[in-house]
């Protein structure tokens, strides 16, 4: 039944496709689309009650589910593996086509968004039925399930994949309204829409990466939030080219760059079809494979094939139609351009430290990867320049100056940047850029000038993520030690007291509990960590233990037990975490109110 | 112009770039997992079987042995058995199967409802002989000849890897 529910609104998506593009039948197609979603949403209904009540026979439910797990997370294994998520995505999607036709009755735009929806949901519908399949049925039904991935089994990571799918559904919405404009004009009316879904999207996208982040952290127990894992990284890279997507979106006024930001809408897009292409194929080792399957990848590959060939072919052929200017030198313009080039700078040494593997391993036919030093390495500086380039823009009087003086500021800027790198001087150099851009934030208030907050605060926000993580690798320590119950440990100023540890049985696991008490400089506390031992498969997995402070963190990581009663153990002082979540929120904040502020033009 | 010449040169990069992931999907042998093909057995403690025997180790260093991975929980070791069984009637052969991290219980019932190919079942309750025998996860396939792995199978095991892989020792 769920297969045919698939076939069906494939069907329906060709209809919609073809009929949004003859002007008779508008109306029709907009009705297809209400159907379209009802359809999906039925086979999605359909699938939720097969996993609630432990219909094994799906071999997709039988992958992810198990009958002790617990309600919550039997709901949840919906969307844990890459069928039930790429499903989610399709619905995704075809919700953001109806929620377009319900907020924009006319627009010229909208039926021509609507076919190109309708085209990429219709790939999108046969990938799922001929190469992942969530319906599949096994010809004998297995009594239990195999149980969902014990890391998986975690609130955070319940919301994260469903909306770092949402950031690249709605980044194909934006894409589908840059070619409608394409084909048509871009006027006022679009660019409000585009600038809205943008908005949302690189939202949901970058609040997508920041629980991610965060489950890395507090699930993973490997102490990090960013590890330039090629999954990380093919995330990073639509977020980046959205990020200057958004920025070149401010250019719209005036039209500069009209042809530029056509290209930034149709890369975001296509680099979110290749994240899906490289995680789903398996083409690179990263924590993530448990996704993969290269029969999937040979699909994946042409989908992204056919997608960026069909629309930067349009774009071609269209763009002698996109009137473009270039900025005046050292307008607030031209720094737009600085900031689009240096993002996609940074975009550049992303995709090639992601991609060298792959290249290296069809050259050489050898394994290799590209550690994290690469990254970091090459990125400081760029993040720097960026921070160099908002902070200037808030000085629109060194920007009013003669040529000449303004160069010579780019000069300097440059300089600075160089000089950081070679010194190590980034935490102090962002710490004074952050002073600055407050301080100044604090003489606009009191000179009443008018303040764009969200511009601000989201470019104050990157200022104190850059200091938080640089104040991380700077400081950061752990230590790796046996113990017994009711030993103590010195560590960094820091005592530890190895207090107890417990077996205390759970639904679907049992689980070895440590406590620990941690003494420093009069602040007193206990940590507890976990080693849960799951029924079914015998997977174990470490529930780091973690007491986070406004400055650092403390971590506890319970290792194996010695013959003679002892255990390894890793403590570890995270410097600067609550404050890289802290701005990251903040800069999330910002971009929320910078889209929803929209609505009152 | 300069909006077509930048694009010519993307589409141009974006070919190349096709050209390398197609190449690179062709390998198949893309994530290798290693076998244990041409490694010596080695059993450094007593083993028991899932009855409480204690097993003679001597014999599995002698002679033709099937060692075979399983576990009641593990769903492709029940596609598997029947050729198992099947070996088991037709071959003279020695199986021997590994109970992998499975509780004794459900071992039998398992053996009691799909039938027991198996001279005897080791006893591997933590998955620490597993580990050692360079095991990923059932079902997995040794064929031991006088102490040496000489095939290795990770995943179900059929017709035509037996003959592909397995025959040619018989």
């Amino acid at each position: 039944m769920g297969t045919s529910i698939l076939w069906f609104s494939a069907f329906l998506c060709v209809l919609i496709f073809s009929f949004s593009l003859q002007r008779k039948s508008h109306n029709l197609a907009k009705n297809l689309i209400y159907a379209n979603l009802g359809t999906l949403f039925i086979g999605a209904l359909y699938l939720g009650y097969q996993f609630l009540s432990d219909n094994f026979s799906f071999v997709y439910i039988f992958q992810n589910s198990n009958v002790l797990l617990p309600t919550f997370y039997k709901v949840s294994a919906f969307w844990a593996a890459h069928e039930g998520s790429f499903f989610l995505m399709i619905i995704l999607l075809s919700s953001c086509a109806v929620i377009n036709n319900i907020a924009m009755k006319e627009s010229r735009y909208l039926s021509l968004s609507n076919s190109v929806i309708a085209f990429i949901l219709f790939f999108y519908l046969i990938f799922l039925a001929l190469t992942s399949n969530p319906f599949m049925i096994f010809e004998a039904a297995p009594l239990n399930g195999s149980d969902l991935n014990p890391l998986l089994q975690d609130p955070l990571l319940v919301i994260h994949p469903p909306m770092l799918f949402a950031g690249y559904v709605f980044y194909a919405i934006t894409f589908s309204f840059v070619i409608a404009g394409m084909f048509t004009d871009f006027d006022k009316e679009l660019f409000s829409i585009i600038k809205i879904w943008a908005g949302i999207s690189w939202f949901t996208l970058s609040l997508g990466i920041l629980l991610g982040s965060m489950w890395a952290y507090y699930e993973l127990g490997w102490g990090g939030y960013w590890f330039w894992d090629p999954v990380e990284n093919v995330a990073l890279m639509p977020w980046l080219a959205g990020t200057a997507f958004t920025h070149s979106l401010i250019f719209s006024k005036n039209k500069v760059l009209l042809s530029w930001m056509v290209f930034l809408g149709i890369l975001t897009f296509l680099l979110s079809i290749l994240g899906s292409f490289i995680v789903r194929s398996g083409i690179l080792n990263s924590v993530h494979s448990f996704a993969s399957d290269p029969s999937r990848g040979v699909f994946l590959l042409s989908l992204f094939a056919l997608f960026s060939l069909v629309s930067l072919g349009a774009f071609f052929f269209r763009s002698n139609f996109l009137h473009s200017g270039w900025p005046k030198f050292m307008s607030k313009n031209y720094l737009l351009v600085l900031n689009n080039i240096i993002l996609m700078t940074i975009l550049t040494i992303v995709f090639l430290g992601t991609l060298y593997p792959i290249y290296y391993e069809v050259i050489y036919s050898e394994k290799f990867s590209v550690g994290p030093k690469y990254f970091s390495e090459l990125i400081t500086p760029a993040v720097f320049a960026l921070i160099i380039l908002f902070t200037l823009e808030q000085f629109p009087k060194i920007l009013s100056m003669d040529k000449l003086k303004a160069s010579l500021i780019l000069i300097a800027a440059t300089a600075i940047i160089f000089i950081i790198n070679y010194f190590n001087m980034g935490l102090l150099l962002s710490g004074i850029f952050l002073a600055t851009l407050i301080l100044k934030f604090i003489l606009d208030l009191l000179n009443n000038e008018s303040v764009r907050l969200h511009k601000l605060f989201g470019h104050l926000a990157v200022v104190l993520l850059t200091f938080s993580v640089l104040l991380n690798h700077e400081f950061s320590k752990n230590i790796d030690f046996k113990i017994k119950p009711n030993d103590k440990v010195e560590f960094m100023g820091t005592s530890l007291i190895f207090k107890s540890v417990d077996v205390v049985p759970n639904k679907n696991f049992d689980s070895v509990v440590g406590t620990f008490e941690v003494e420093d400089k009069g602040r007193n506390f206990n940590i507890i960590s976990e080693k849960r031992v799951y029924k079914v498969g015998s997977v174990i997995t470490s529930e780091t233990g973690i007491a986070p402070y406004i400055t650092k963190d403390y971590l506890l990581v319970l290792g194996d037990r010695y013959k003679d009663g002892s255990w390894s153990v890793r403590y570890s002082i995270k410097y600067g975490i609550m404050m890289i979540w802290m701005s990251s929120c903040l800069l999330l904040l910002s971009i929320l109110y910078g889209t929803i502020r929209r609505y009152d033009y | 112009m300069i909006t077509r010449a930048f694009l010519a040169i993307f589409l141009f990069l974006l070919i190349g770039l096709l050209g390398f992931f197609a190449i690179s999907l062709q390998n198949d042998d893309m994530q290798p997992i290693k076998t244990q093909e041409g490694k010596p057995l080695i059993l450094d403690r007593e083993l028991y079987t899932i009855e409480g025997m204690k097993v003679d180790k001597e014999s599995l260093f002698s002679g033709k042995i099937i060692l075979n991975v399983y576990a009641s929980y593990c769903l492709p070791c029940v596609i598997e058995h029947p050729f198992l069984m099947e070996i088991a009637d037709s071959k003279n052969v020695k199986i021997v199967g590994l109970s992998h991290k499975d509780q004794i219980v459900e071992t039998k019932k398992y053996l009691e409802k799909y039938g027991n190919p198996y001279d005897f079942s080791i006893l591997d309750l933590d998955g620490s002989l597993s580990l050692k025998l360079g095991v990923i996860g059932p079902p997995e396939t040794f064929l031991i000849i006088n102490g040496e792995i000489v095939a290795h199978r990770i995943g179900v095991i059929d017709i035509d890897i037996w003959n592909d892989r397995f025959e040619k020792y018989f």
